[in-house]
């Protein structure tokens, strides 16, 4: 397994996108933390909530995660890599495992840098303005973790929807719609119904539930059943995958 | 060795292979022939175990592909040029294949050597000719040094030159005991390449056996250079003569038979030699005349 997951370590630096992921969530989240800083007001500077909002800008993070995790899977398909992939390594669900393991080790790695950049730009920006610096404690530290864990499950949901759909403009497109517009849609009809809180185990909003941005479930809550679409959608997946002819 | 037992598959209505069985041996290289759609890729991915049958089964060394303990070491493909990802230089593709299976980068350059392709190793694949594609896929199969190959139409794209070359390569493998089983729509190639044929159509088995004993299948002529033709044209009766341009006669009886009459009927012979039916003929014979692709 070890040796799968270094080989799509190789495959993704082998590629120009793989610096283009990296300068995505410097620019995004550089932007983010540079607006939370310059529209803040002045009685926010320097408290704990402001440090919250900050770090947050660090999400972004977890969006280009799991667009990565998406391509990882539908470019096998996309430039027919995939049949080379299953002669290498025939037990195909072997493949898909290692592409979760990958997805979460790079998601770890994105979303620790983004948070970095993401302090680094307030720390500066409030230095050169001579404003109160940033408040960092364990909350902080406990919150940055959980960012971490969000960008993973993010990684590793698109690497289950690149799976199950391999087409990489409809996973792409899909997952973009999904959450942007379906869950919305989902979640005003239910509310009609009186029936809203169902809409908050649909799996972008249980992230957002985890990660603490909106959504109506406990942090543990939206952890666990964020994990459990991770889980169903790989599974789903990687049956997909062991049974359908290549080529 | 590889085995094909009983192979079966079907797409929705359409009957790829039907009840296919044949073996390809270790020390030679066995030909797959057939027209387009007769199911040789099919039957080629699913001893690969990338295609699932409906029923009976392939083995390679006695295992089911996916069974296998390092697939590269025992079996490498060629199966479609272009399975490298185009923004990927040809070195990097062979770097995340040999990262996947343990195999060293040492052996990744030996291979790019092995197909000349160490001078564009660095290139991105895109860029490529077909000829180079075909020879990168050729390298990923040969990485593992595998004991078995498996090869689907790996002369496309290459030039006079690498059609030798790729011919020397496989002769030399099987020479060195290793299974050879290629498919290719160049007959002519095929039949200075392979040890046997296996022909197959509508998916299934039509003819499996040495090249010469295929192409002996065809009746073929008996050429014959004799000063007193006509006699000889009058002794063989209702047989099919063809007067050649050199004034030879192209005798549609076996040698025995034309020499056993121009003995008894005391005709002279300068010449009597068999004209044997080329692959093509055979090919054309048995699938009634359909495109070899």
């Amino acid at each position: 397994m070890t040796r799968l997951v270094a080989a799509e370590l190789v495959k993704f630096r082998t590629t120009r996108a793989a610096m283009g992921y990296l300068l995505a969530v410097l620019a995004l989240v550089g932007l983010g933390a540079a607006g939370t800083v310059g529209g803040a007001k002045p009685a926010e500077l320097g408290t704990s909530g402001f440090s919250h909002d900050v770090l947050s800008a660090s999400v972004v993070a977890a969006i280009v995660v799991c667009l990565v995790g998406i391509i990882s899977v539908t470019s096998e398909w996309r430039h027919g890599t995939v049949t080379r992939t299953f002669l290498v390594t025939p037990r195909r669900v072997r493949v898909v495992v290692a592409k979760e393991l990958w997805i979460a080790l790079l998601a770890a790695f994105l979303a620790l840098v983004a948070l970095v950049v993401a302090i680094l730009v307030a720390v500066i920006w409030l230095s050169i303005d001579g404003s109160p610096s940033l408040v960092l404690g364990p909350e902080h530290a406990r919150y940055a973790g959980r960012l971490v864990l969000v960008a993973v499950l993010w990684g590793m949901f698109g690497v289950g929807i690149g799976t199950l759909v391999q087409s990489q403009t409809f996973a792409v497109v899909g997952a973009v719609i999904w959450v942007l517009l379906v869950e919305n849609l989902v979640l005003g009809l239910l509310t009609l119904v009186d029936a809203g809180g169902i809409a908050d185990y649909l799996p972008g909003r249980a992230l957002s539930s985890f990660g603490g941005t909106e959504g109506g479930l406990s942090t543990g809550a939206g952890g666990v059943v964020a994990a459990g679409w991770v889980l169903a959608l790989g599974a789903l997946g990687a049956w997909r995958v062991s049974r359908q002819d290549i080529g | 060795m590889i085995e094909v037992a009983g192979l079966t598959k079907r797409y929705g209505s359409v009957l790829a292979v039907d009840d296919l069985s044949f073996v390809a041996r270790p020390g030679l290289v066995t030909g797959f022939l057939g027209p387009n759609g007769a199911g040789k890729s099919t039957t080629l991915r699913a001893i690969l175990g990338l295609v699932r049958p409906d029923s009976g089964g392939t083995s390679i060394l006695g295992r089911r592909y996916r069974d296998l303990e390092a697939p590269i070491h025992a079996v490498g493909a060629v199966l479609e040029a272009g399975d490298a990802h185009p923004g990927r230089s040809g070195r990097n593709h062979l770097r995340t294949l040999a990262t996947a299976a343990g195999v060293s980068r040492g052996r990744v350059e030996e291979v790019l050597e092995l197909v000349e392709l160490t001078g564009a190793a660095r290139r991105r694949a895109k860029g490529y000719s077909l000829g180079m594609r075909q020879r990168l896929g050729l390298a990923a199969g040969l990485l593992g040094d595998p004991q078995v190959l498996v090869l689907d139409e790996p002369a496309n794209g290459l030039d006079p030159q690498g059609i030798r070359w790729l011919r020397d390569l496989l002769r030399s493998l099987a020479a060195e005991g290793r299974t050879v089983l290629v498919s290719s729509h160049v007959l002519a190639e095929v039949a200075q390449t392979v040890d046997e044929v296996v022909i197959i159509r509508h998916g299934r088995l039509v003819r499996h056996g040495k090249l010469a004993d295929i192409q002996a299948l065809t009746a073929g002529s008996t050429i014959v250079r004799s000063p007193d033709a006509a006699k000889l044209v009058e002794l063989v009766g209702h047989a099919d003569v063809e007067r050649m341009s050199d004034g030879r006669l192209a005798i549609s009886l076996p040698p025995e038979r034309v020499g056993e009459l121009a003995a008894a009927n005391g005709v002279v012979l300068h010449e009597l030699t068999v004209e044997r039916g080329t692959l093509e003929d055979v090919f054309l014979e048995l699938t009634g005349g359909d495109d070899p692709t």
